[in-house]
């Protein structure tokens, strides 16, 4: 452990950074130079739960002004590791091993010093600002408190204001002073994270702990809260465990990363070398699932035959607001066209358009060259993004595939279960698992389920709002992979709705950016992807991050200039 | 059916005052039921000669009425009365409350509107007063009971049920079935009903205690069934005529049965409640 933070401290890092760890303000107290240069030391560490174990055997370092990776995917343990930093744990969990925060013993800390540790020791930056901030409290209140927990003299909130401006200006928040009469809700989900990294520097700690602190924002926001990041880090000399799942975000903001896979550790290496030579499969396999922008070839199909799916001119106002503004596009047969953009965009309410959840006001939409009655239905599929609400949790996986059947055809149960059965094969899925219910499947076989039952029918067309948005990036790959087959035997037309260019790159034959309601630029994947036209689009290309470290620095300097 | 009474027994057992609740409610069951099979007594010809003897006396365990019945006896057979009416009814309650509370939360806008209006006006009418109006109107009959006691009592179930369905409208599973053409009575019946088959079991214990509380206040009032035939609160309201008289053996039994009872179910429904939470959460 120690010759990694040694090295991690001396080595040349390619990065430009400011401050060396002993410039760092602070942080001075302990004689020892390098042990006050490591603000978390973690040893060992074992978290269980009953009969499971969550993490086995980690060992990390995080120096001051290092940022360092935990990577994995769902379930790999990496949440676990944060809270067990902090001493959050629930009881139930048995945790051995030694965690040293601050230079201070978590197993051995007396609640109140762990009070104190959480704060000073380190801040902690949560995945979902929204939720992470209490919704009935002011913003200033609550940057505030963070302050007051760790003064010696507690006194009235109202006398932190000027360090609570001081903070929000700080993180980058505009007009900082009118914020703080403000509620969460009346921020935007980039500057409540922004918040979020003002109350966890609010009392000067040695480490941030971020859990997934980009998952949640769109691309441009998250380049943005990176940089944040990597700001205070560069001034302030923080130590970072920055906990993610997105290797792009690695490359681009990390200098050391550890990956994880069920609570093991399956790699350490400095980012540049886990990417150039990742040693184990699993890392390897992982880098491999990414999809890539421009790693599909795309033929020049000449489509244009007839469309299954038309939009023109289409306008949906929600209260006077408009969020889809004079839209038209069209999916011929057997194409699969993609919608792009970020949220606020529009363009799940376009795909609710097409589907007839919402109706337009005005515009007109025409699906199989009319309107959207039961036989139109009959043709189409539909497959949601969120894998756990999109099955009826009462009912079976097979008798969810053979619903669309019950409700068109007046197919025998045999033939029925023939049908199931087949798709199921087609969709990869065991049979073993058509007796189970919804919540008894993983992530990827719920919204491989959704798709067989949106094909069973043979549909001319699919509309796919963010299928793979909630899955990790294997899973992801493989759905993928399913969709694509299945179009191949198929031959429907699809929209397919994402906000992740590389994986539209990879699947659609076209592509619309949407952004604010209006359709930015539409056109093949190879022009507007790869020479996108609208500053918009090259922007968006620009922000999501490539898991390679050193195109990553190629793209950062005019993204930021 | 079965996927849910596994995970609701088990976490029934770890919740005392459920199992209370369940035991009572099994040995009130028992009492009522099986109880005549075992210790007979007449309950349809009086016997004046006696009539009003206190507990112990004459082989009758817990005495005789005013008319001679055996009081023991009379309070299995009017157990199965109001048991009968609050089961029926409460069931009745809930199934049309869950229908109109689902089509209101599902098909939403206009339907929404009216129905729920009529639900309020309900709650604005004592439900006491229509049922009352109705025995005056009507001879009672376990039948006529539970059906008017259903009738008035179905409007908490119907808002209970409507917020559900309104909450499971937005759920993509049920967006996916309606854009593949599902009709409005597919998707409330085998998509929506049984995915608040949890609150509809909770709502409809709490039902039955209602019922069975409503039938005692109809009897009290004399509009309950007619003789010989007898449930609780009849028995209650003739035993309060001999209160001071000291003959405590007619109404104590009755009354301790009814609270019994209706504690019994409460505590059953709150298990049930929070078993179905705990479901809901993991």
């Amino acid at each position: 452990m120690s010759e990694l933070a040694s090295e991690s401290s001396s080595a040349e890092r390619p990065r430009e950074r400011t401050p060396s760890p002993s410039e760092a303000p602070a942080a001075s107290e302990s004689s020892d130079a390098n042990a006050a240069a490591r603000v978390l030391e973690i040893d060992d560490l074992r978290v269980g739960y009953g009969s499971t174990v969550a993490v086995d055997g980690l060992s990390v370092t995080v120096s001051r002004g290092e940022i360092v990776a935990l990577v994995g995917e769902s379930g790999s343990g990496k949440s676990t590791v944060a809270l067990a930093a902090l001493g959050l744990l629930p009881r139930s969990a048995r945790v051995e091993g030694t965690i040293t925060l601050a230079g201070q013993d978590i197993g051995s800390a007396t609640p109140e010093e762990l009070r104190q540790l959480r704060g000073r020791g380190a801040g902690m930056v949560f995945q979902e600002p929204m939720t992470a901030l209490n919704p009935v409290l002011t913003i200033g209140f609550q940057v505030a408190e963070s302050i007051r927990n760790h003064d010696s003299q507690p006194r009235r909130h109202k006398h932190y204001d000027d360090r609570c401006v001081e903070l929000l200006e700080r993180v980058g928040v505009p007009d900082a002073a009118k914020r703080l009469k403000q509620y969460p809700h009346q921020l935007s989900g980039g500057l409540r994270q922004r918040v979020l990294i003002a109350i966890a520097i609010a009392a000067g700690p040695g480490l941030i702990l971020a859990d997934e602190p980009t998952t949640a924002l769109d691309v441009t926001v998250q380049q943005q809260i990176l940089d944040l990041i990597r700001d205070i880090r560069d001034t302030e000399g923080t130590g970072t465990l920055l906990i993610t799942h997105n290797l792009g975000v690695v490359a681009d903001i990390a200098d050391r990363v550890i990956v994880l896979r069920n609570g093991k550790v399956v790699e350490e290496a400095d980012t540049e070398t886990l990417f150039a030579s990742p040693k184990a499969d699993y890392t390897r396999q992982l880098l491999a699932a990414v999809p890539k922008l421009g790693d599909t070839q795309h033929e020049d199909r000449h489509a244009a035959e007839n469309a299954v799916l038309q939009l023109r001119d289409i306008v949906v106002e929600y209260h006077g607001r408009r969020v889809v503004d004079d839209v038209s596009l069209t999916v011929d047969k057997g194409e699969i066209v993609g919608l792009v953009g970020e949220s606020g965009s529009g363009k799940t309410t376009l795909a609710q358009c097409a589907l007839g959840l919402v109706t337009p006001k005005s515009g007109a939409v025409d699906v199989f060259g009319g309107r959207l009655d039961s036989k139109a239905r009959r043709r189409l599929g539909v497959v949601f993004q969120d894998p756990a609400s999109s099955l009826d949790p009462t009912k079976t996986v097979a008798q969810t595939i053979a619903e669309p059947l019950v409700i068109h055809t007046r197919t025998g149960r045999a033939e029925r279960q023939r049908k199931v059965r087949e798709l199921m094969d087609a969709v990869e899925l065991p049979q073993s698992l058509l007796d189970r219910r919804g919540h008894e499947l993983s992530g990827g076989q719920r919204q491989r389920v959704s798709l067989a039952r949106a094909v069973v029918l043979g549909p001319d067309l699919l509309i796919a709002d963010e299928p793979t948005s909630a899955l990790d990036v294997s899973v992801q790959a493989a759905v993928l992979d399913v969709l694509e087959r299945l179009h191949v035997g198929f031959g429907f037309g699809c929209l397919f709705i994402s906000h992740d260019l590389a994986v539209v790159d990879r699947v659609c034959d076209r592509v619309a950016v949407l952004r604010g309601g209006q359709l930015v630029e539409q056109g093949p994947c190879a022009t507007v992807l790869h020479h996108p036209e609208h500053p918009y689009t090259q922007a968006l290309l620009l922000a999501s991050p490539v898991p390679d470290p050193a195109a990553q620095r190629e793209r950062r300097r005019p993204a930021r200039a | 059916m079965t996927t849910i009474a596994v995970p609701t027994r088990f976490r029934l057992r770890g919740n005392g005052l459920a199992v209370v609740g369940t035991t009572i409610l099994v040995l009130v069951l028992a009492f009522c039921l099986l109880g005549p099979l075992l210790y007979h007594t007449d309950q349809v010809h009086t016997d004046l000669g006696a009539a009003r003897l206190s507990p112990g006396q004459q082989g009758h365990p817990l005495g005789t009425d005013d008319l001679g019945y055996d009081v023991l006896g009379r309070l299995m057979i009017a157990g199965r009365t109001s048991l009968a009416i609050g089961v029926l009814a409460g069931l009745l309650a809930t199934a049309i409350g869950a229908i109109w509370g689902a089509l209101a939360g599902y098909v939403g806008g206009w339907l929404d509107a009216v129905l729920m209006r009529i639900v309020d006006t309900g709650v604005a009418i004592p439900a006491l007063f229509l049922l009352l109006v109705a025995a005056t109107l009507i001879t009672p009959s376990i039948g006529v009971l539970s059906l008017v006691i259903g009738c008035v009592s179905w409007l908490v179930p119907a808002r209970l049920m409507r917020a559900e369905a309104a909450t499971l409208r937005e759920r993509d599973f049920i967006k996916a079935i309606t854009v593949m053409g599902a009709g409005r009575f597919r998707v409330v019946f085998t998509h929506l009903l049984p995915n608040a088959v949890g609150t509809l079991v909770v709502a409809g214990t709490f039902q039955i205690a209602e019922a069975i509380l409503l039938v005692a206040y109809v009897s009290f009032l004399g509009l309950g069934v007619p003789p010989p035939a007898t449930d609780w609160g009849a028995m209650l309201s003739k035993g309060i005529t001999y209160t001071y008289d000291g003959a405590w053996w007619l109404i104590l039994p009755p009354g301790i049965a009814i609270v019994l009872i209706v504690c019994a179910i409460n505590f059953v429904g709150d298990g049930l409640r929070d078993a179905f939470a705990a479901r809901g959460r993991s």
